[in-house]
């Protein structure tokens, strides 16, 4: 192997150009074999993409979790380069960096496209290539065995990025098992659970109706980097800005890159949103600026009872804890009401992964419904969120539906169970005097465990931080694990414990990885099952759309998957198969574009357009403004009555009695999709769950208005304490993307980044070494109180005015040490899993990752997440990333 | 004569061109042929970005030939970037531009930009941004 130093290296690069690289130069595959049709992806000149020749297909891309419409150009049996699909409602064409790194993953050198069979211990390292014929025997037989003797729960099926579409759960409930986990709860659920309580099942996610607004009030998004569904932002946010002259308004702890675009950036303390919020409420209301006719239409509580609530958050106070001047909080009070009904506020993780996010998100979406904005031209709208089944709001819409025969789900752990009465005693206690609309929802302690009944209320988010703690403390015996495209051990907090559980033979007997590469988690498992990437596979699309109008999408082969890598559903298919027992019955089919056209046969048009498309929308139908007030069709009225107190219509729904709207003005009306058809902003359901989990009545969690109240360890924080928050960057996404040689070579390090001022407090100076000793919360989490620290970060201090000077922020995506050359930032030491590679060449992998250490590069970061506290919010689980206490101490 | 018109209001420094750039033309890691760079304001510190073009950029010529935008315009998620004719109203060069290409028009930068390019910011992936810390 040719070895240059990295000076010589970037002389040779910036002097010469891409030609120096041609002719095999720098060439060199870790694996012999034919190397594949493209010499190195440095070989620029003579493998330019010929558009006269390249094929455009459309996909959905898969960089991240937000699903863009794109296209891709296929040459030679290969894709070249990904555009925008001009097609789809939500991009409006666009595309970000991370689509690119669809490609990368592809056709990345280190990738896995072999099973994989572990041959030394566990952890160790040490594989052999296998047949899928011996993967599918040998696991599908532990599989069979667990089913047969009568404990299917046993197997837990655990994915941190699954949009099959509903193709993994079909194939845990064929199994009989409910522990199908997720990772709902480090991402979204703090979020999530505010706008479910307030709006209904079906609006679990926003849509700002951002094409008309005027005035957007953002407390702590950061779409421009990060934020799902963020590219379906950017475009309008930029557009609504620059061509219309709208407002965006961000309160931030750090200078994102959308704190920076935005036309007023406000540095706040962490965890001071819901203030900033609330002081807003004071204000519109002590201004007489609400829509009072709106409110006593639909809110559930009474204007009265909110001014009274809101009096003494004036702000003055607000400025107290946030750090925002009292006159801008009321300014922008003053201008957000004034811009209504085109004014919409904005909120994702910044506000939310907090231990007071839940309330935080409260406060600030009960700031549309006061100004009247909720589905309104320009305001706070909810589209409708996916187009499967008969939900709330997609009424006329074809149903996208996998194809029959479904399996029936597994039936509630209910006392005298079998599953049941395994579980330890406070457990039992604990769910057996739940009420029956929990027990009946009620699936052990990793699906829906007890302590955190609002992460399931709604549906199952589940509180995957809790899954090792929860293993290892017995809550779940566990015959085998699948971890699908997860990354706990790596990404999770304290991610040592996920790493502890995985090593242990007698917690874990079988631990099968299934993924696209080589990972942290990957590296703990005992077989490795190579997944097909995003360009190489099926799946089905829908999500809520920011252009206010239902869509479908859907995502098809481009190229054959690399190597034997096959795609997740023919994984299970064929194990299904292996487990027989009825199971393989769910699974009757052979090709999966056929079984596609069938999911897709109610959609408008044919299939071969709906290929040719990508997309799928009714151009015609009415944007998804005021859902609630559509009328509800005479079908749905079978036998209807009207409560004549409530207003609310219920009619016959097969046996069932149902509420199907909410009669306004003598016409009946949709509503909203809540117990009272109204808005919750008052919800019981808080102080009811604190009361069955033990949660004092008066802590932040369990109150039944919006309000604020402080992190509990932030309250009077030390001089030489700070908070230390995390963050993404725009070209990364989560762990999964530091292989993706062109993003990691722009970002693949994390400094800690501190305001000068802090420096200067500290005695600190650029670049100095510091070690971060991380505290665990105060009270009612995981582990909460105990003094020992959690652990402790050492990296390099970069200086960055902006940010809030109580904190320290560090992005979390770096530091790996398992993976390929360019995750490592090292191509000397050989990556793990060789014996899974395929014939790809790329010199770029082997050689040229210049920011190596050993070729004096800064190196690919530290990892942080084990120092990092399990940290589940009380009752909802959301983790509170943002809420670490730190120490902070020169090297 | 074609022009590189970037609208500096609009840019938000994902990095899109950076990537669609180098996938498109196979840019070997080590070297960049069009890049955004992130430069924290002065005395405000709140980031600005400014994407640039290298002597070796040729404007997308493989992708001209068939009607189709640079890859760098194509991937812009905010429309910053545009191949025009003539150079919009109130756009100009950079008036001190570093190792960047001719035949770039901007508008809505700030001089301070200029200033920071001329001063040794460049494309080359050896001088980081001062956010993306690469010691």
């Amino acid at each position: 192997m040719v070895s240059l130093d990295r000076r010589e290296l970037l002389t040779l690069a910036g002097g010469l150009g891409a030609a120096a690289f041609s002719g095999g130069l720098l060439s060199g595959c870790q694996s012999s074999g034919e190397g594949g049709d493209l010499p190195s992806l440095g070989d620029a000149m003579a493998t330019r993409i010929d558009y006269g020749r390249a094929k455009a297909v459309p996909t959905i891309c898969f960089g991240c979790t937000t699903h863009c419409g794109v296209i891709g150009w296929v040459q030679d049996g290969r894709v070249r380069q990904i555009e925008g699909n001009p097609k789809d409602p939500n991009t409006q064409g666009a595309i970000c960096g991370k689509a690119q790194g669809v490609i990368q993953a592809t056709y990345d050198p280190q990738r896995i496209v072999y099973p994989l069979k572990r041959v030394g211990k566990r952890g160790e390292g040490k594989w052999r290539r296998a047949t899928w014929e011996e993967a599918m025997t040998e696991i599908g037989g532990k599989l069979k065995a667990l089913r047969d003797e009568g404990r299917p729960e046993e197997l837990i099926f655990h994915y941190g990025r699954d949009k099959t579409k509903g193709f993994t759960s079909r194939w845990t409930d064929a199994f009989g098992t409910p522990n199908r986990l997720n990772r709902r709860s480090i991402c979204s659920s703090n979020r999530r659970v505010p706008l479910m309580s307030m709006y209904g099942r079906e609006f679990e996610w926003e849509s700002q109706d951002l094409e008309r607004t005027n005035y957007v009030v953002n407390f702590g998004g950061n779409p421009m980097e990060a934020y799902q569904g963020g590219l379906f932002m950017i475009r309008r946010l930029m557009d609504a800005r620059v061509d219309r002259g709208a407002k965006l308004v961000t309160f931030e702890v750090r200078p994102s890159a959308t704190a920076s675009i935005s036309d007023e950036f406000h540095t706040v303390h962490p965890a001071s949103d819901g203030a900033i919020a609330m002081a807003m409420a004071h204000v519109i209301l002590r201004e007489g600026l609400q829509d009072t006719a709106f409110w006593n239409t639909w809110a559930n509580v009474d204007l009265d009872t909110i001014r009274e609530q809101v009096k003494d958050y004036t702000p003055e106070w607000a400025e107290g804890v946030s750090g925002v001047p009292a006159d801008d909080i009321a300014r922008i009070a003053v201008e957000f009401a004034k811009a209504a009904p085109a004014c919409c506020t904005m909120s994702n993780r910044g506000s939310a992964k907090h231990y007071n996010g839940v309330q935080a998100d409260r406060a600030i979406r009960m700031l549309d419904v006061l100004v009247g904005n909720v589905g309104k031209p320009g305001g706070f709208c909810l589209s409708t969120l996916r187009m499967w089944k008969n939900r709330y709001g997609q009424w006329g819409l074809p149903v996208i539906d996998q194809p029959g025969p479904k399996p029936s789900k597994p039936k509630p752990w209910r006392p005298g169970t079998r599953e049941f009465e395994i579980l330890p005693a406070e457990v039992q206690e604990r769910v057996a005097a739940f009420p029956e609309m929990w027990q009946k929802k009620y699936f052990g302690e990793l699906a829906t465990p007890s302590e955190y009944p609002l992460s399931w209320h709604w549906y199952n988010m589940r509180v995957g931080q809790l899954v090792y703690p929860y293993i290892r403390e017995g809550r779940q015996k566990v015959g085998a694990y699948i971890s699908y495209t997860l990354g706990a051990a790596f990404g999770y907090p304290e991610a040592n414990v996920a790493r502890e559980v995985l090593m242990d033979e007698e917690l874990v007997p079988l631990h099968v990885a299934i993924d696209i590469s080589y990972s942290e988690q990957a590296a703990l498992a005992d077989w490795i099952l190579p997944d097909a990437t995003a360009l190489e596979r099926w799946d089905a699309h829908s999500t809520n759309n920011y252009g206010l109008r239902p869509y479908t999408g859907i995502r098809q082969p481009l190229v054959e998957p690399m190597g034997e890598a096959r795609p997740v559903q023919i994984i299970l298919r064929d194990l299904a198969r292996t487990i027989g027992g009825g199971m393989e019955d769910h699974f009757d089919f052979e090709d999966l574009e056929d079984y596609y056209r069938e999911w897709y046969a109610e959609v408008p048009g044919d299939w071969e357009t709906l290929k040719r498309e990508g997309i799928w929308t009714d151009p015609e139908r009415p944007l998804d403004h005021e859902l609630y007030l559509r009328e509800v069709p005479a079908d749905e009225l079978v036998n209807h009555s009207v409560d004549p107190e409530t207003k609310i219509v219920t009619a016959d729904k097969g046996a069932k009695r149902v509420a199907v709207g909410i009669e306004l003005d003598g016409k009946i009306v949709r509503g909203f999709d809540t117990p009272t058809r109204r808005i919750t902003v008052q919800e019981p359901l808080y102080p009811l769950a604190a009361a069955h989990v033990g949660l004092p009545l008066d802590d932040i969690n369990a109150l039944e208005l919006p309000t604020w109240g402080p992190v509990p360890e932030h309250v009077d924080l030390a001089e030489d304490r700070f908070v230390l928050t995390t963050f993404k960057w725009n070209v990364h996404t989560q762990g999964r993307s530091a292989g993706w040689k062109y993003s990691s070579e722009i970002v693949h390090t994390n400094p800690v980044f501190m305001n000068p001022k802090t420096a200067v407090l500290l005695g600190l100076e650029e670049g100095d070494e510091v070690t971060l000793t991380v505290f665990r919360p105060a009270q009612h989490t995981y582990r909460a109180g105990e003094d020992e620290p959690v652990g402790t970060f050492t990296q390099k201090v970069r200086l960055l005015e902006r940010v809030h000077p109580k904190v320290v922020a560090v992005s979390h995506h770096m530091g790996h040490w398992e993976q390929g050359n360019v995750a490592r930032a090292d191509m000397e030491t050989p990556s793990k899993g060789e014996a899974g590679f395929g014939t790809e060449c790329d010199a770029d992998v082997t050689d040229r990752v210049w920011w190596s250490k050993k070729r004096g590069g800064s190196g690919g970061g530290r990892h942080l997440n084990d120092a990092l506290p399990i940290n589940p919010t009380p009752l909802v689980g959301g983790q509170s990333w943002f809420d670490n206490v730190v120490a902070i101490e020169k090297v | 004569m074609s022009k590189m018109f970037v609208d500096v209001r609009r840019c938000i420094g994902c990095h899109a061109c950076s990537v669609a750039c180098k996938t498109e033309h196979s840019v070997p890691l080590g070297t960049f042929r069009t890049r955004v760079r992130w430069l924290p304001e002065p005395g405000d510190g709140r980031m600005t970005f400014l994407p640039v073009f290298a002597e070796t950029c040729d404007l997308g010529a493989n992708r001209a030939e068939h009607g189709l935008e640079p890859a760098c315009v194509m991937s812009c998620p905010t429309k910053a970037l545009a191949i025009v004719d003539d150079a919009p109203p109130e756009s100009r060069p950079l008036e001190r531009k570093g190792d960047t290409r001719d035949g770039v028009v901007y508008r809505g930068h700030a001089r301070w930009q200029e200033d920071a390019m001329n001063a040794g910011v460049s494309l080359s992936p050896e001088d980081p941004d001062p956010i993306y810390e690469q010691w």
